[in-house]
């Protein structure tokens, strides 16, 4: 159907052969080695949804060490160690 | 048999230990060996949420393992008796022709008598490993450390048949006593064996005549192998291995027990300052190892403070019982923490459980607190 269609619409197929090799863009590197092609800018992307291990877990143990005031180091100064250690 | 597929080094090392045997020289070997557990990373309860079905399970699985398996912990009982193990063992490295003077660990039950001379001995076997090298001038392997377990009937031929078990001799199946006696020394001296732990002596029967048998076979290492005989029982000295004695049974047991020091262990007390600062400090310990998600500061060493002293009565067998039963709870139902109420849930040992009705009495009406001084009023 679409091979019918586009034989009764005439649709011009670009020649072949018209581009030479040595304008592609990879051959053109290959030979000068010295052709830079611009950058591409980084996209921009708004509203990014935060991994489940981000920040957020870390403010919520930070607030609860907040609340409790204690520093776990002091506090467990004296515990006993294991008899491997 | 074959084998699935192969584990990491160490953590294949660490899962295989709870299949293991210390009848044999290979698990105790696996056990001194052993490279220390990891402890899972503490997760809050959203970073546990986040976990997807395996990695939950894994973790999960990992935490079971971890809290079946806290300590041993370095606690002043066991610090003191690693000290005067260290002391005789080191004593008796003297000429074979001296007879060595044993040991009797004396205590009751619950008290980790068997936990730990077991650490004692793994320590043992790698200063001695690292010492003298894995293989013997003659070119044998080095097992510094022998371990036999008694059992209610242990005559003498079983008793040198568990020696020859522990190293797999070939001829322990076949032979008389004192074959089997000829074997196990053959096999302690090619092994340049140092320490020989016989555990649960309590089992052996005294007066009759296997009991007399084997007293008088202990006195025969005694005098034959270059070992330091570790005895572990409970109520030796009720049993009479110290006694003097009057007739000829007596006597041949008294001389068991004068070539032996008799040490004891000690349930934690909160009657001095002292020791309540040494519970508490044992209860920091366990709470620093504990994961689970709403732990926090103060959670086991403050609140749960003279409730889990009423219900161990202070013998850290049954305390790191219910720790671990509790922290199982904990994790299995989501709780993710330890309370009273949770831990009412979980059964303890029945001795602890008898116990306990006593010292929760004392403990509610204030006639006792397991708590120093600088911690009351802290509990929630």
């Amino acid at each position: 159907m679409a091979l019918r269609l586009s034989r009764r619409q005439g649709i011009e197929l670009p020649a072949i052969g018209t581009q030479p090799v040595a304008d592609l863009p990879s051959v053109r590197r290959a030979l000068s080695g010295a052709v830079q092609q611009p950058q591409a800018e980084p996209e921009e992307i708004g509203n990014v949804e935060a991994g489940d291990d981000d920040v957020a877990d870390f403010e919520d143990l930070a607030k609860l060490e907040d609340l409790d005031l204690i520093d776990e180091d002091d506090f467990y100064a004296t515990a006993l160690k294991d008899v491997d250690e | 048999m074959s084998s699935r597929g192969e584990a990491g080094p160490i953590e294949d090392l660490r899962t295989k230990l709870d299949h293991l045997t210390l009848s044999r020289k290979e698990g105790l070997k696996r056990l001194a060996e052993a490279p220390v557990r990891p402890q899972p990373e503490p997760l809050s309860r959203r970073q546990i949420k986040a976990l997807g079905e395996a990695a939950l399970a894994d973790y999960n699985r990992g935490r079971r393992k971890w809290h079946a398996n806290l300590g041993p912990l370095h606690t002043p009982q066991m610090a003191a008796l690693h000290e005067d193990l260290w002391d005789i063992v080191d004593s008796n490295d003297q000429d074979g022709d001296k007879v060595k003077g044993g040991i009797a660990l004396d205590a009751f039950p619950g008290l980790g008598k068997t936990t730990a001379v077991l650490a004692f001995a793994k320590k043992f076997h790698r200063r001695e490993i690292a010492e003298a090298g894995e293989y013997t001038d003659d070119g044998f392997e080095r097992w510094p450390v022998c371990r036999v377990g008694l059992t209610a009937n242990t005559g003498m031929r079983d008793f040198n048949r568990a020696i020859l078990e522990f190293y797999g001799h070939p001829g322990r199946f076949r032979g008389t006593a004192a074959d089997f006696g000829y074997r196990a020394l053959d096999s302690v001296l090619s092994s340049e064996a140092k320490l020989l732990i016989v555990d649960d002596l309590h089992f052996l029967r005294w007066r009759n005549r296997s009991g007399v048998e084997v007293s008088n076979h202990f006195k025969y290492i005694a005098n034959e192998f270059p070992v330091t005989l570790l005895m572990i029982g409970v109520g030796l000295k009720k049993r009479g291995l110290f006694d003097e004695g009057e007739d000829f049974e007596d006597a041949v047991v008294a001389q068991t027990g004068r070539r032996t020091t008799r040490l004891g262990m000690e349930p934690f007390t909160v009657t001095t300052e002292q020791g309540r600062r040494n519970w508490r400090d044992m209860l920091l310990g366990i709470e620093q190892r504990v994961v689970l998600a709403d732990k926090r500061p103060g959670m086991i060493a403050d609140d749960l403070s003279d409730y889990l002293f009423a219900r161990s009565t202070g013998h850290i067998g049954s305390l790191m019982t219910l720790v671990n039963r509790g922290c199982q709870k904990a994790v299995r139902t989501g709780a993710e923490r330890l309370d009273e109420e949770l831990l009412s849930t979980v059964k303890n040992d029945a001795a602890a459980e008898e116990a306990r009705r006593e010292l929760e009495l004392a403990l509610e009406t204030g006639k006792m607190t397991s708590r120093p001084k600088a911690r009351r009023g802290t509990a929630a």
